[in-house]
């Protein structure tokens, strides 16, 4: 599988200048200004391959949507490369742009005092799109994201919900193979986020689109990408399967053990004491008991409590994941 | 070609489609136009009764032919460039711009589709059409009509000269600066404070003094053809610079 993100010790450097308040300071600022130096993307690397849905995870202000803009060609770069589809992306040119889609969940490109066909109409025509295939495109799209009744109302009218369902509609209408989401579910309530996922899986795997994106909600990442990529402070910290993050940083497996105390025998008291001294087990109620190993290890000992004492319930407990984002937010880079 | 033209086609009709969705607000702005003519005609009638018919050295007719044909230009310069002047500072501030960036169109195309200034100006184009006709002879009317076609130019080159760096550089504040300065200055010339003799002094006395002067056949064609190929020049790089270094990362 070719790749279609390259993406080679990038980096990204703003500068702003600091005034005081004041008449005096700003007075002289503008003839001396301090400027400051942000390093908001340093020395990022991976690769996308070809039809993939990546992840792109990072507190605020990690350098994000930093590094989406360079990917899709608004910044240039202070240092380093990226290709995508074969084009460097800050050249612009018009077949690159015809072959990617943007949608930042805190901007639009729709046409506020219009309803959203005017803009897909117009899209028609930016992207020369034969009309057959905007027909085509824009049933097919809006049945799926459920928006058919909203194409002639208002953007400005519309909800947060129908008019992000909108935005992907606009940028989906030229078929674009690569598809950058910049936080496309801000905003919107657990329903209308729940409608978009289900639909970018849907459309992913069945137009093998490359997908790169950024969400705050956790689950739907895990849901959605077999990869993720996570950044912090301008720096890539993790680069891998969602499964293999998860693995480092929980490695261990935790689970609720309820003995049946009345059949307990001494000799069985004593093994379970001894558990909690090794901090093995961890006592909730007289019978009840928090067990945590290691994955490798989570067979063997399910399998051994359940033999060696006699056991009313055990039922093993989900990764949180958002604690394991949190943990990977505050990974360094090596 | 045909490419540019359909982007330009399809700008018109969003054009319309708004026109006709907000009916009131076309014809308050129809209503301000006519107004703002009305004035300066008396403004005008003024000045060629206090200069008893010699104004600088030029005649009655040249001065209203004068008049007529800032109109015409400005007209024509408006309604194209109008969309860059309203458009460009909120565009930077609403996140219109990095969409704009990554769509097939050149930006100086896509900016223009935003918002065609015809539906406003087309007033300015047909009074100042009806003076120019009216006040030059029949023999003139080709030169003068070029004249002022490329006079306007220079008209759209100095606009776009001037409100390019706002969003880079000056990011003016949308509801105070010097960016809100020009552009009332510039669209309604009469009307807020004494706009329409900042709009005499800076951008209309050029060239359309200039146009008037090759009308007069005291200046080559040549030569406003070389002011506007050098304002273009400028802008073109002038937008170039400001494009490449582009560097909002907000989200």
């Amino acid at each position: 599988m070719t790749d279609a993100i390259i993406v080679k010790n990038l980096s990204r450097t703003f500068r702003h200048y600091e005034k005081k308040p004041g008449l005096l300071p700003t007075i002289k600022s503008v003839l001396w200004r301090e400027w400051n130096q942000v390093q908001a993307v340093s020395d990022i690397s991976f690769m996308i391959p070809q039809g993939s849905l990546v992840g792109f995870l990072g507190p605020n202000g990690a350098g994000k949507t930093t590094t989406l803009k360079m990917l899709s060609g608004i910044l240039t770069p202070t240092s380093g490369t990226c290709t995508v589809l074969g084009f460097t992306p800050h050249e612009r040119k018009r077949a690159f742009k015809k072959q990617i889609g943007f949608v930042m969940g805190q901007k639009s490109q729709l046409i506020w005092d219009l309803p959203p066909t005017d803009t897909f109409v117009l899209h028609r025509d930016l992207y020369e799109i034969p009309r057959a295939q905007w027909n085509d495109t824009v049933g097919t799209l809006s049945e799926l994201l459920r928006v058919q009744h909203i194409l002639s109302t208002p953007v400005r009218q519309l909800s947060l919900g129908e008019r992000m369902k909108c935005e992907l509609i606009a940028s989906l209408l030229h078929k674009p193979k690569v598809l950058f989401l910049d936080e496309p579910t801000i905003g919107l309530d657990v329903i209308s986020q729940v409608h978009l996922w289900e639909f970018l899986g849907t459309y992913q795997a069945r137009e093998k689109m490359t997908v790169l994106l950024t969400s705050h909600n956790v689950h739907d990442i895990a849901n959605l990408c077999e990869n993720v990529i996570i950044v912090n402070k301008g720096r890539k910290v993790f680069d891998g399967p969602f499964e293999r993050l998860i693995e480092r940083l929980e490695p261990e497996r935790s689970g609720i053990i309820r003995f049946q105390r009345s059949e307990l025998k001494a000799e069985q008291i004593q093994q379970i004491a001894q558990m909690v001294k090794d901090q093995h087990l961890e006592q909730i109620d007289p019978q009840t008991y928090r067990i945590a190993v290691p994955k490798s290890d989570l067979s063997t000992a399910t399998q051994w409590m359940l033999k060696t004492f006699p056991i009313e319930e055990l039922r093993m407990e989900e990764v949180d994941l958002s604690q394991v984002i949190e943990r990977a937010f505050k990974m360094e880079a090596k | 070609m045909r490419y540019h033209f359909s982007i330009l086609r399809r700008a018109v009709h969003l054009h319309l489609l708004r026109w006709s969705r907000y009916r009131t607000d076309v014809f308050v702005w129809i209503i301000t136009i006519w107004t703002t003519l009305g004035i300066q005609a008396i403004f005008l009638s003024v000045t060629y009764r206090a200069s008893g018919g010699n104004f600088f050295g030029y005649t009655g007719e040249e001065v209203i032919g004068f008049f007529g044909t800032a109109l015409f230009a400005s007209g024509v310069a408006e309604s194209i460039v109008v969309g860059v002047i309203i458009t460009l500072n909120k565009s930077a501030w609403g996140g219109h711009f990095d969409y704009w960036l990554l769509q097939p169109p050149h930006i100086l195309l896509r900016i223009l589709t935003e918002e065609m200034g015809f539906v406003w100006y087309w007033p300015h184009i047909i009074v100042g059409s009806g003076i120019m006709l009216a006040t030059f002879p029949a023999s003139l009317w080709p030169l003068a009509f070029t004249t002022a076609l490329i006079a306007s130019t220079i008209e759209m080159g100095l606009v776009l000269l001037f409100c390019l760096p706002s969003i880079r550089w000056g990011r003016w504040d949308p509801y105070q600066g010097l960016w809100e300065y020009f552009e009332n200055a510039r669209s309604i010339p009469i009307g807020r404070s004494k706009s329409f003799m900042l709009w005499l002094a800076s951008f209309g006395v050029l060239q359309y003094s200039l146009a008037l002067e090759v009308i007069t056949g005291k200046l080559s064609i040549l030569m406003l053809i070389l002011i506007s190929g050098i304002v273009w020049a400028l802008a073109l790089l002038l937008l170039k610079v400001l494009v490449r270094s582009y560097g909002s990362a907000s989200s």
